[in-house]
Formats: structure tokens, sequence, C-alpha cells
């Protein structure tokens, strides 16, 4: 302390140098421990930099993916008719994760236990009508069960298959009858009957009362086609389901039914916009609570099949940010992650103690083309777009092969309805200069790419950039949020929009989500100014972003109206098949797709039994986990 | 007077800014695939089809009447909602100023007496790195080095105290010190080149002139005097605390009210930005107040003043 004093004494005489009195007066002392500290110091920071090192050293090498082109031939039977597809794989996507259940692993399902899920986004309805989005369909599945539901994957085909209906049969070219499994009990312990199943529909279709307070985004799907005259309760367990007298054994009829979660009248009426909050369904969980970023679900102990949920409980935990997520899984926290980002997948699935899935799906990542813009009104400008970018390259460094190239004419390789005869634009730059000039725009023009502002897009984006560019298009890239940039969709001011859309959860026909709305004709009374100006007829719905227009568009449109008219599943495939190819020759304003991204997951191996389908949904009663 | 009006000012201005930059939340709410009859109905259903000072004046009066509104999406009612956040946003702030405080000002302190030492210039070498760095990407090196190379804290998640308090702790450390780290920094800076500025005053020479002992000359005359301008950055950061907790929270998963607004910017739920803005407005005037009321406790001589 004396010490001490001392220099102080010092610093008041003399106040310039005060900063520099320790350094003048250090005894060896005090010298020594000084260089103590900085050894310490630098000891700490060679082991952090050693350690963060090591960390990347041990992180297993990127896998270069070769593109390869297969195709296969395969007959099978897709409901009830028998159906020959062609499988085209245009890429050879990272069959190391195709599946990953080790090899020493009990098969006999185990019960108990509870699963911690975790997603990206965070859920915002759990009422099955008004959610759009495939986080809030992950919940309702595990709340909730529908009539009938999708069976088989995409290398053995989908077909459909009766779930809460025991059974159904078509009756005339209108309606079809559903007989109703008896004893199936909703969580607040009240029956199911056919009248459940009627509000249901009429509900989801946006024919009810509740409809006036309450949006049914699904409405849209259902209103144009379904006939609420024609829905028909026989007895408490058996109901009819018709179509408008305009569409005729309407082939999309049974597809479409997966989505329809069947909701309790009492309860759904009872609780109006609580009903939201705390759902009730058949289905194998019980809703518990919600309390952000947690889900709470519990085993629903009656539920109808037997023996099934093999889980107690499910977490569904909200973790936005990526690298987080993965941290929880790898550090044991939760058990499976959805949607993990394409370049981590690898290297999860070789950490030993857990795999990973990655399943080819309908997520598409597409271009959508605004044609009422001058210099995007030519088919030869629009394919010289397609032409010039290099798809290959994108999917192997954006998506790490975890996917194939999207298909001019829309419909995936592996859907019943692909035409073969579609191939990918190869990737030509000289031919994509020649056509750039045939359109009427030889040097080129200025673009904006509107792209929504996270990875993956924004990555692809600055790829098809770069590409374009290369033929003369001047690019200027325009990141946002989804919501915000559909908005410059909706007025129309925007030229091309890199995003994405998952038709494969709304439903596995080719008309419902898919060609309607993305190649159909805009509503009556919607953009008349620009309708009447293009000549354009209307459409019962359809989005029509791309102002798709002329006599190639008009026989898009009857090809897609001929097309629900029929359930002849090989009359469909041939009618899609010449619609496929009109889309793919003209690029098709609406959508074009680059990528047909997979859905990743990733797990702890003690979990059994995840299977995602194409739109991404999976079935968590099948799931076990061995403890 | 004014804080009422400061508070509504703000409330003004975010129900404005929302309502113009791009993005329908009708459109959200029902899907950008829906139809233009769904979505017309999502509208007036969410009033969104009235004149934007109607809106604000329906609001408002249901604001005097305890009722923020609820969720566009979800319907939960943000009241509600906040009132479950906002203890999580509270407790993480205390701990990132307590981080910020007991960091800061001692490093402060022994950079300002023992200037230009080897440790005062890796003091303010520190002080320099740590405000410049984004949060975020202290609070990701964080969870790199303390959950993965070295598992001791949890990455993320959170655990309510009733159900575990040790694992609860253990999950606000990470995000604790991403938050405090920083304005550790600016604490040390501040309380240096304010001790610095006393330590040149006559009182403190005078006081060692009698003879005290450093510790007393230092902890008593000057840090007590160094702490008014401290006390004035204390008031201020609330508002730090506020805009770092949005992406602290939404990195580790809390449920807080800053993931609350970032999410519900993302998704255009008005009410949801609206209600939080709100309680941010209300916490940072109040805080404000009390570091007004506490400058009395810290220097008498302001108390004396008014007093005079």
């Amino acid at each position: 302390m004396k010490r001490y004093n001392r220099k102080y004494e010092i610093a008041i005489t003399d106040d310039k140098q005060n900063g520099y009195i320790f350094r003048a007066k250090m005894d060896r002392r005090r010298a020594l421990s000084s260089a103590a500290k900085i050894a310490i110091g630098a000891g700490v920071a060679v082991v952090v930099a050693g350690g963060i090192a090591a960390y990347f050293a041990t992180r297993p090498p990127e896998k270069i993916v070769e593109t390869v082109i297969q195709e296969k031939t395969v007959v099978e039977t897709v409901a009830g008719k028998e159906v020959t597809r062609t499988l085209v794989e245009t890429v050879t996507p990272s069959p190391t994760i195709v599946t990953t259940t080790p090899t020493v692993r009990p098969t006999t399902p185990i019960r108990g236990g509870k699963l911690i899920l975790q997603h990206r986004v965070q859920v915002r309805n759990l009422d099955p009508r008004r959610a759009t989005s495939i986080d809030c369909l992950y919940v309702t599945l595990m709340t909730h069960d529908s009539l009938v539901r999708y069976s088989g994957d995409i290398d053995k085909g989908i077909t459909i298959v009766p779930h809460l209906a025991e059974s159904y049969r078509k009756i005339d070219e209108y309606r079809y009858e559903f007989k109703l499994r008896k004893g199936v009990k909703f969580h607040d312990g009240t029956e199911l009957t056919a009248r459940d199943v009627e509000y249901t529909m009429l509900t989801f279709w946006g024919f009810h009362d509740w409809n006036k307070k309450f949006v049914s985004p699904h409405s849209v799907f259902y209103a144009p086609y379904f006939d609420p005259e024609k829905l028909e309760v026989v007895d408490d367990y058996t109901i009819r389901i018709g179509t408008r007298d305009d569409y005729p054994n309407y082939g999309p009829f049974l597809w479409d039914l997966p989505r329809l979660s069947i909701i309790p009248e009492k309860a759904s009426e009872e609780m109006g916009d609580r009903y939201n909050l705390n759902p009730i369904g058949t289905g194998p969980f019980k809703f518990v609570k919600w309390e952000e970023p947690v889900i709470s679900l519990v085993r629903n102990d009656d539920y109808w099949v037997k023996g099934l949920p093999y889980l107690d409980a499910i977490d569904y935990v909200t973790i936005t940010e990526p690298a987080v997520a993965e941290v929880r899984l790898l550090t044991g926290y939760v058990d499976l992650i959805l949607g993990v980002p394409f370049k981590d997948i690898e290297a999860i699935d070789k950490t030993p103690g857990f795999g990973a899935t990655s399943g080819r799906s309908w997520e598409n990542c597409f271009l959508m083309i605004n044609s009422i813009k001058p210099y995007l009104e030519s088919k030869y400008v629009r394919q010289a777009l397609l032409y010039a970018i290099n798809k290959e390259a994108i999917l192997k460094s954006v998506y790490q092969g975890h996917g194939i190239i999207g298909m001019p004419g829309y419909i995936p390789p592996w859907h019943w309805a692909y035409n073969p005869e579609i191939k990918p634009y190869p990737y030509d730059p000289s031919k994509a200069k020649d056509l750039l000039a045939k359109g009427g725009y030889p040097d080129g023009f200025r673009v904006e790419l509107m792209v929504n502002n996270v990875y993956p897009w924004l990555d692809v984006a600055q790829m098809v950039k770069q590409d374009w560019e290369a033929i003369g298009i001047k690019v200027d890239i325009k990141p946002g949020e989804e919501e915000a940039s559909y908005a410059f969709v909706f007025d129309l001011s925007y030229d091309i929009f890199l995003t994405r859309f998952n038709g494969g959860l709304l439903s596995y026909d080719p008309h419902g989500p898919h060609f309607t709305w993305l190649y159909g004709k805009m509503p009556e009374g919607f953009r008349d100014d620009i309708v009447k100006q293009k000549g354009g007829q209307y459409w019962p719905h359809g989005m029509w972003w791309g102002m798709w227009h002329g006599p190639e568009a008009e026989k898009a449109w009857d090809l897609i109206d001929k097309g629900a008219k029929t359930d002849d599943i090989n009359k469909r495939k041939q009618i899609y098949g010449e619609l496929q190819k009109i889309i793919a020759e003209e690029v098709a304003p609406a959508v074009q797709p680059i990528i047909l991204a997979n859905q990743l997951a990733a797990f702890k191996d003690t979990v059994h039994e995840f299977k995602q389908d194409f739109g991404g949904r999976f079935y968590a009663e099948n799931i076990w986990i061995e403890r | 007077m004014l804080l009422p009006i400061v508070v509504l000012g703000a409330t003004i201005v975010v129900f404005v800014t929302v309502r113009v930059v791009p993005g329908d939340p009708a459109l959200a709410a029902v899907g950008f695939w829906s139809g233009r009859e769904q979505v017309e109905l999502a509208r007036k259903l969410l009033r969104l089809d009235q004149p934007i000072h109607v809106q604000y004046f329906l609001w408002l009066a249901d604001v005097f009447r305890g009722d923020l509104g609820k969720s566009f999406f979800s319907y939960k009612p943000v009241s509600e909602e906040l009132l479950r956040r906002l203890p999580v946003t509270a407790e993480l702030s205390i701990f990132a100023l307590i981080v910020g405080i007991v960091v800061g000002v001692p490093a402060g302190v022994i950079s300002a007496v023992k200037r230009g030492s080897l440790y005062d210039k890796t003091a303010r070498f520190f002080g320099v790195f740590g405000f410049s760095i984004a949060e975020f990407w202290l609070g990701m090196m964080l969870v790199i080095v303390f959950a993965v190379m070295l598992p001791l804290l949890p990455p993320g998640g959170y655990v309510e105290f009733s159900v575990d308090p040790v694992r609860h702790l253990k999950g606000m450390i990470l995000p604790s010190i991403s938050l405090g780290l920083p304005i550790a920094a600016i604490y040390s800076r501040m309380t240096r080149s304010s001790m610095l500025e006393v330590l040149m005053q006559d009182y403190i020479r005078t006081a060692r002139a009698k003879g005290l002992y450093e510790k007393m000359v230092i902890y008593k005359h000057a840090l007590r005097n160094a702490l008014i301008p401290l006390i004035t950055i204390l008031g201020m950061n609330i508002g730090y605390l506020m805009s770092g907790a949005v992406l602290i929270e939404t990195i580790f998963g809390l449920p807080g009210i800053g993931s609350y607004l970032y999410e519900a910017i993302i998704s255009r739920d008005f009410p949801i930005i609206q209600g939080t803005v709100l309680v941010i407005a209300l916490i940072f005037v109040l805080s404000n107040l009390i570091v007004d009321v506490t400058y009395s406790l810290i220097d008498p001589r302001i108390r004396h003043g008014r007093e005079e």
C-alpha cells in the first residue's frame, strides 16, 4: 500500500508524466507479474484459437455431386387405374443421405418418451382451416385426422387410402359416398359423426356462417368445384360429397381431400376464435399448450388406431437461427430438426449418433415472370432467360446436390402426370444470346430480380444475375421479405420474382394449386383493366401473376379445364402431357421452376420411423424413440 | 408532462410506418395464394379497410380500455402474451446490465488509474472491439465456444424458472453475456474518460494531500463523481437493451418481447407491433425518469440545487 501511494505522490507533482509513471518505476516483482499475465493471456488465446481450428478441421469435407441422367419406366396402379410412368432423374442428388437408419438398431417399436422437434418457422395457426404453411401443418397433422390420406412414396407411386373414412365409393358422376369409422372420439370426448364432416366441408369451402367471422384460405380450392347442395348426411356414419354440375367426374376429387382435417362442430362453434388456440381433433396427439417457443402435445390414449401413437408427448420448438438449431441437436437438447440448411446436412449425417433425411419433394425454387413488361413479353426472351441459367451449378453449389433441376413443364419427373418428352433447358449462353436477338433485344435490357432475402434464394439470385449478365441482361437484385415482395406481385410492378412454392403441401393432383393457380386465368373482376387490355378471358380462379396471355395461353386454359373434368388418369396424363409442352415451349410466364429442392431433416439416431412425403408431411404417430 | 406526448408520438410513428412499408397483412393473414374475396374479407375483419386515422383512434380507444388487441394470425391477446414475455426480457436485460456494470466499470476504473499501462491498452482495445462487434456474431461465437467446444452451457432454448431453476439460469448466461459485453465496452470507455477527468480535479489532489488511502480517494471521491454521466448512459441503454434483445432473443429462442416483435414485423402482425412498441416506449420513458431521480441520490448537489 505504501509503494502504491509513493508512486501517486510523484504523479501529482508532474501531470504530463502521470500516464507513464508505472513504466518508469516498474520494479522486478511487477515486471515478473506483467510477464506472467501476458503469458497467461497468450496461452488462453492459443487454446481458444486451437479449439476453433480443431473444430473446423474435423468437419467432414464437402462432397462433390456428379450429374447423371437416368430414365426408367414403371407400370403402377394409381387410384385404381393402371398408369405408365417414366421416372427421369436429371441429377443424382445425395444418395448418401436418402436413408440413414443405422444397421445396429432395434426393429420393434418402443412405447413412450418425449420427442423434442424443432423448426425454424414460427407457427401462426393451429386451426387447420386457417393453416396455410408447412409449419402449421406439421402440428395440425398431429392433432387432426382427415377422411383419406396419401400413402406410398415418390418412387413407388402415391395413392389415396381411407383414414377416418372406413371406405368410400363413387355413386354417380358427381358424388362419392364415405362410410365413417364408428367410435372415433374427438379430444373433448365427443364422438365423430357425419355432421362434423359436413361442418368441416362447409367451413373449409367457405359456405358456412363461420366464414363470415373467419377466413378459410382453402375455400379458393374447393368453392369453384364442390357443391354444398350435394353435401348429404345419410346417417351418423355416412356422408355424400359432390361436385358442381359443370365438373362431372372431377379428377382431383379424392386427391384434394387429405388436406381437409375433420373439425368437431360443437367445439368449433362454442370456442370461436379460441379454437385456434385450443385445437381439438381426433388426431394421435392432444394439444396441451402453446407458449412460444414451445407447442406441447401429449399422447391421445383414446386414439382410434389401436397401439398408436408410440410417443408419450411431443414438444414442437421454434428456433429461427439455423446454426443454433443445429447446435441444439448436436448437443442433445432436441431430437429432430426440420428445414436444415443444405450446406450442413451431410456434416450432421456423418456425425456419430445422428442421422439425416434428404427426400425429394415438390418444393419449387422458381422464376415468376411478369409478361406484361414489354421486354418479357416475347417467348424467345423468356427462353433465353432459361438457356442462360446454369441450373446444374446452382444445384451443386447452393443446394449441395439436394434436389433436381426443375422441369420447364412444371410437373416433376417423379409425378404420374409427367411428360417424359419434357427436359430441362440446357445451359447454353450462345443460344440464349441468339434468342435474345430473336426476341428483339440483341443488346439485352435492364431487369429487376426480386428475391426472398434469405438463404438459399439470395444465393441463387446472385448466380442467376451472373448468368444473365453474361448474355447482356443487366440485373438489379431487389431482396425483400416474401410477404412484402408479394405486394409488388399483386400490383404487377415487378419484373421477375425468384421465390419458392411447395405445391405438394396442398395437393398431389396437378390441377389443385398447381395448374389452375399458376397458369390459369384471373378471377372475374380482378385486374379488369389489364385483362381487357390484353384481350384475356376469365377463369373461376387462378393467380395468373405472370399475366400469361395470347392464343397459346388460351389453349392451355382449355386443357387445364379439360383435365379436371375426367377422373380417367390415363386421359388426364395425356391432356397434361400436352399442357406441359405448351408451358415449356412458351416458358409460361407465371412460374418457371429452376430447382426442385429436397426436404431436409436431421435427428438423433435414436429416432425411428420419421418419414417426410413429397409435400413435407410426416405422421408422428409412427415415430418412436429408442431409449 | 412531455412523457405521454413522447409515448403517443411513438405509437403514431409506428402505426403509420407499419402501414407504409410494403406488405399486406390481410394477404399475409390468409396466405398469398388466397382469392380476392378472402383477402378483402380478412381486410374487413382486421379493420384494415378503415381510414388510417380511424384505425388509430379505434386502437387507442381499445388501449385505454386495457385491450391491446389480438394477433392477426393466432388470435392470442397481445396484452396476455406481453405479460408472459416481459419478465423474460426484463431478466435478460437485468443480467446484461449486471454483466455490463460488473465488467465495464471496474475495467474503466483500473484503466484510468493505470493509464498508459499494458492493462489500459488491452482494456481500450477490447473496449473498441466490444462495441464494434455485432451482438449477433458475439452470440454465435459464444455458442461455438461454450456450447460446442466446451459443452458447458445450453446453446439457446428456454426453460421456465418454475420448471427447473438451474437449467433456466444456465440458459440465460450466454444471452446475457452476448447482450451485456457490448454494454461493458461502452461503460469501460465512459468510466475511464470520466474517471480521468475527475482524477485531475483539485478535490482529488486535496484528498490525497490529506493522506487518504488511494483506494478511498478512488472509490469514495473519484468514482462516485465519475458515475454521473454513466447513470445517464444507463438510462439510454434501456433502449439499446430492448433493440439488442430483439436479435439475442431470436438467436437463442427466448420468448421475450424482442423475439415477439421480430416475428410480428416479419409477418406484419400490426396489433403485436403496436402493442409491443407502446410497451417499449413506456419502459424507455419511465426508465429515463427513474434515471433523473437517481441523479439526486448519486449527487446530493442536484437535490440541493432544486431546494434552493
